[in-house]
């Protein structure tokens, strides 16, 4: 379990790592928090020819509520978001997610946009993202764009990332008032990949009713998805365990899940539906506080 | 038992000594040895579980820089023959027999470049027939060829008493494959010296890897010395000689420099023995009350691929009868032969496997009943007042049969039921808790063989500054010898810690030893060392009445002097003269018991289940041992805690998974969860004390009392908790989410 050679370059700014990925491309692997390439390459599963590091580029690790959204540049790192006052009053589902990755000293250099970049299809913050019709900010030789979850998360491992592009920032739209939500996962001990998690919102209308909710789910197919059948059979319906209960079973209808050696297709299905009726419930109770 | 009261001596609660250099990063492991020019070792390994090897290219490996060596099997073959007479050869050559077998070395100046070269090397394989299922193996292959071995423990008359019972019960019962995962991984640094070897090594015994090595290397046995300094964790694995330890030795003496191998953690689930992954057709026969009557076991083991170093599917067999009345018993133990890593013992060895079946069948009977657990078990215990108990089982090493020395079982019992609070935990289980989840209540009793022969020996003597040296053929793993022994030591020599000078184990130390496992070191290597102590007080005594003009038997050992009436000798002084006299005052002692010590106690486990996730929640756990006389009190407490740490893994988390094509699916700690903290409760521990008649020091063995009954008495609480939802019997471990969940669906599918 040691890498094979590699070159290492340190980037100064966002500038300079785009130049450098420009230059080697696909040979190039960019290494934020480490916490999931450093494994692959001590494998050799990911042999890159050179590494260039990000943690040298300065002021590139701030957390800011701006223009109605939670935008987390590219070294912020996991623990930070997690106890951040910020995430916390505005949207306090990441920091619950976060809490649920791996260990502390691993959300201690992970980061988020990393995270994202990985898309490993059980991780947390993608799934938040998803939930919050999110977008990633991408800076490369073209210039920048901002990509929707959507169209970002692709499948395994997979993402709409160009080889000439770095991720600079996560942009996470703050739900309405009156939202509640919650990340719920089930994993065999505190720390693991989660076999399934799920980020849900809901948010209800003055009369009680379930104005909106969003349903993301990890861990149930190649990348994260959003439950929209479910969404769409929960608005307008009362917030009501009879509802969570139909919309968890449509939820658990519409995903695709795999079997692996942790758990077969139909567990993840069943386990989907108890954790989706579980969050909707507990989302549910805090949009009432919310607007109480 | 001994009755000096000193300050740090047995039985007193003192603070471990080794752990200022462990927690302060002063460990001295192999892979911290300070030597010049050590080469480092790295191995390939087959990505098949069975092919033929076709051809092996070396695309350059030997020429990159820094590379010493790179050669696979079959050019080790011919190079050095000798090398290839063991069980399993130190590469392999034509056909491999699992993933992870190794194919080819290289010696290179740091590990990395070490498998650069391995990346250079390219090997052809044909992939054969894999072997991975045991149970279909029997049942096509039919019988023989299939095992390595096929031996049968019995006693009395099994078909006549299954005829005429009451009540028949059988079921299939299995406990996964599974493997210790010490800190450190295996570990060797073979030294050239002269016209042999020093090594270092990580490894529980020390004597047989001399053994093990010189015997490979056609060496005689003195031209190899090996040490055991500091080992992060053995737990059973780190026995015996494994094909990279024959590998390392055989390199640094061609190459005449150093060479290392450290073992990394992929490796490690490819190359370390594996453990448990017992598949039993069980059968038990009892009268309406209750009455055990006989128990019919047949066992297939899922041994891998070469024999087993130790047959602990023999330790399952003698294991299964427990602290129970049984008129007559009868265990089959087949070693099915597949195509996995080759298995051997893992902290329990075979008995925790064995109480599973025990215990679950009784919980079975009890079910069946309508008894009370504890009842079931109550009614069936050996009393004390049977000590010395005659069990009939066969000694698996052919002295007669197994007698228990000491215990009080339904002590144990009555203790552990008291302590648990049972009763207010079963009106708790009425109703489900507030978020859904229902709490089950397991319990397990248990008899352990501990201390198992042949023999130990140990070493002390006087330093030449006046402190006593101790040393024996156990070395420790992180169990805290030092501690132990020095506990020991300070009771037979009235001193204190600070007098005493706990040695590594080395075998240029201590003549002869076997090693540290099966709940034997301080069984043995403390009785030796005890015994030892002995001949060395006479000694001193002796040597200072010579001095003092005193009378010998007024004479007294004090810490760092002998006190007599008329005067009284620094042991400093006393080493003084003997230096300059040129006689060393030192004795060796050898313990040899006739039987081992038998263990025992009682577990319960309460949990709470969440029936739709599967996820279980430990509460409480309450266990009673008794290991006789406790040296160390804190260190019997960590035993017991760190055992029921392997046993909650066991029956929840940890499998070695492989799939038909005999490739392994959990081989990282991504998909292998050891348990944390978070899922290890801290268990409430009691004592009984028992002393054993059978040693000097009234001491069991403790290292594995706390794995052997948790295996059932967390499986029967799983299954304990999901019986009002109209969930089955819990058959198989470990009780993952999904199997937690099954118990319910497959029951309701009936």
């Amino acid at each position: 379990m040691k890498p094979a050679s590699f070159r290492y370059a340190a980037a100064r700014s966002v500038t300079e790592a785009v130049d450098l990925l420009s230059e080697h491309s696909d040979a190039a692997k960019l290494l934020a928090g480490g916490q999931s390439l450093v494994p692959m390459m001590n494998l050799r599963l990911s042999r890159p020819e050179i590494l260039i590091d990000l943690n040298r580029i300065p002021q590139k690790d701030g957390i800011y509520v701006e223009r109605g959204a939670l935008r987390v540049e590219m070294l912020a790192r996991q623990r930070s978001a997690e106890r951040s006052e910020l995430v916390r009053a505005n949207l306090p589902i990441l920091a619950e997610a976060i809490s649920q990755i791996g260990h502390s000293q691993i959300r201690s250099r992970g980061t988020l946009v990393g995270s994202c970049c990985h898309a490993d299809p059980s991780a947390e913050i993608p799934a938040v993202l998803a939930a919050v019709d999110g977008s990633v900010r991408l800076e490369g030789s073209q210039g920048l764009r901002d990509v929707p979850s959507q169209d970002f998360f692709l499948g395994f491992f997979q993402t709409a990332l160009a080889p000439d592009e770095v991720a600079t920032d996560l942009v996470f739209p703050l739900p309405p008032a009156g939202t509640g939500a919650s990340f719920l996962e089930f994993a065999r001990r505190h720390g693991d990949f989660a076999i399934v998690g799920v980020a849900a919102l809901v948010t209800l209308g003055s009369d009680g009713s379930i104005a909106r909710a969003a349903l993301a789910l990890a861990g149930v197919g190649p990348a994260c998805v959003r439950a929209s059948q479910a969404e769409a059979f929960l608005t307008g319906k009362r917030a009501e365990p009879t509802a969570f209960a139909e919309g968890a079973r449509l939820a658990s209808q519409e995903i695709e899940p795999q079997s692996d050696v942790q758990a077969s297709e139909g567990y993840r299905r069943e386990l989907a539906r108890t954790l989706v009726e579980r969050a909707l419930a507990t989302a549910a109770a805090r949009a009432v506080r919310e607007v109480a | 038992m001994p009755r000096v009261k000193t300050r740090g001596g047995i039985g007193e609660d003192i603070l471990r000594i080794e752990d200022q250099r462990l927690l302060t990063g002063k460990g001295r492991y192999v892979g911290d040895l300070p030597l010049p020019d050590v080469l480092e070792m790295a191995v390939l390994r087959s990505p098949h579980a069975h092919a033929a090897i076709i051809s092996l290219e070396d695309r350059g490996a030997t020429d990159l820089p820094g590379v010493s060596c790179a050669m696979g099997g079959a050019a080790l073959l011919q190079e050095a023959p000798h090398l290839f007479g063991g069980v399993q050869p130190p590469l392999a050559t034509d056909e491999v027999l699992y993933v992870g077998q190794g194919v080819a070395v290289a010696v290179a100046e740091d590990r990395y470049l070490a498998e650069d070269a391995l990346e250079k090397l390219f090997v052809r394989y044909r992939r054969l027939d894999v072997l991975a299922d045991v149970e279909r193996i029997v049942t096509q292959a039919g019988g023989d060829a299939a095992s390595h071995d096929d031996a049968v423990i019995a006693f009395g008359e099994i078909d006549p008493l299954f005829a005429a019972a009451d009540i028949v019960l059988e079921e299939r019962l299995a406990i996964g494959r599974a493997t210790a995962q010490p800190l450190e991984g295996r570990a060797i640094l073979a030294v050239p010296e002269g016209e042999g070897l020093l090594i270092y090594a990580a490894t529980q015994g020390p004597h047989g890897m001399r053994q093990g090595i010189a015997s490979a290397l056609s060496l005689p046995p003195e031209r190899v010395r090996v040490v055991a300094q500091d080992v992060g964790g053995g737990f059973g694995v780190k026995n015996g000689t494994y094909p990279e330890d024959v590998l390392a030795a055989y390199l640094a003496l061609k190459l005449q420099r150093p060479v290392r191998f450290q073992e990394d953690r992929r490796e490690h689930f490819l190359s370390t023995v594996h453990s448990r992954a017992q598949v039993h057709r069980v059968r038990l026969a009892a009268r309406r009350d209750g009455t055990l009557l006989a128990i019919d076991d047949d066992m297939l083991l899922d041994a891998g691929a070469y024999t087993a170093r130790i047959n602990y599917g023999m330790a399952t067999a003698v294991t299964i009868p427990g602290p129970y009345h049984l008129s007559a018993y009868r265990c089959r133990v087949r070693n099915v032969k597949t195509h996995k890593v080759p298995v051997g013992p893992y902290r329990g060895a075979g008995r925790p496997e064995g109480n599973f079946v025990m215990e679950r069948m009784l919980d079975a009977l009890a079910e069946r009943l309508g008894l009370d657990r504890a009842e079931v078990r109550r009614r069936n215990l050996i009393e004390p007042h049977e000590m010395p108990y005659d069990t009939l089982i066969p000694d698996r090493y052919g002295h007669g049969s197994i007698v228990y020395d000491s215990g009080d079982y339904p002590l144990a019992l009555e203790t552990a039921l008291n302590a648990a609070d049972l009763d207010a935990w079963r009106s708790r289980q009425a109703e489900p808790l507030a978020d859904g989840r229902r709490i089950g209540i397991g319990i397990a009793m248990f008899t352990e063989d501990t201390g198992v022969a042949p023999f130990e020996m140990a070493v002390t003597e006087l330093a030449a500054d006046g402190r006593i040296l101790i040393a024996t053929g156990s070395p420790a793993q992180g169990q805290g010898h030092e501690t132990s022994f020095t506990q020991i030591a300070c009771s037979a020599l009235s001193q204190t810690p600070d007098e005493i000078v706990y040695a590594d184990t080395d075998t240029a130390l201590v003549p002869a030893g076997i090693g540290t496992f099966g709940s034997r070191a301080t069984v043995l290597a403390g009785s030796a060392l005890y015994l030892a102590c002995g001949k060395l007080k006479e000694l001193l005594l002796q040597e200072a009445a010579a001095v003092l003009r005193q009378d010998k038997d007024l004479l007294s050992l004090s810490p760092g002097r002998v006190e007599g009436p008329e005067g009284s000798l620094a042991l400093s002084e006393l080493a003084a003269q003997a230096a300059a006299k040129g006689t060393p005052l030192r004795a060796l002692a050898d313990f040899r018991p006739e039987q081992a010590t038998y263990a025992d106690g009682c577990h319960i486990a309460i949990v709470a289940v969440d029936p739709q996730t599967g996820g279980v929640e430990i509460l409480r756990y309450v266990i009673v041992d008794d290991c006789g006389v406790v040296i160390s009190p804190r260190q019997v407490d960590g035993q017991i805690q760190g055992g029921l740490s392997y046993g909650v893994a066991a029956a929840l988390l940890e499998e070695l998974v492989y799939d038909e094509q005999g490739q392994l699916l959990t081989g990282s700690f991504m998909d292998y969860p050891l348990p944390t903290a978070l899922d290890v409760p801290g268990a409430e521990i009691h004592h009984l004390c028992s002393p054993s008649p059978r040693n000097p020091l009234g001491v069991k063995g403790v290292g594995e009392g706390g794995t052997v009954p948790a295996l059932a008495a967390v499986a029967g609480a799983v299954e304990d908790a999901l019986r009002p939802l109209g969930g089955g019997m819990a058959r198989e471990l470990p009780l993952t989410p999904e199997r937690v969940v099954r118990l319910i669906a497959d029951a309701q599918a009936k």
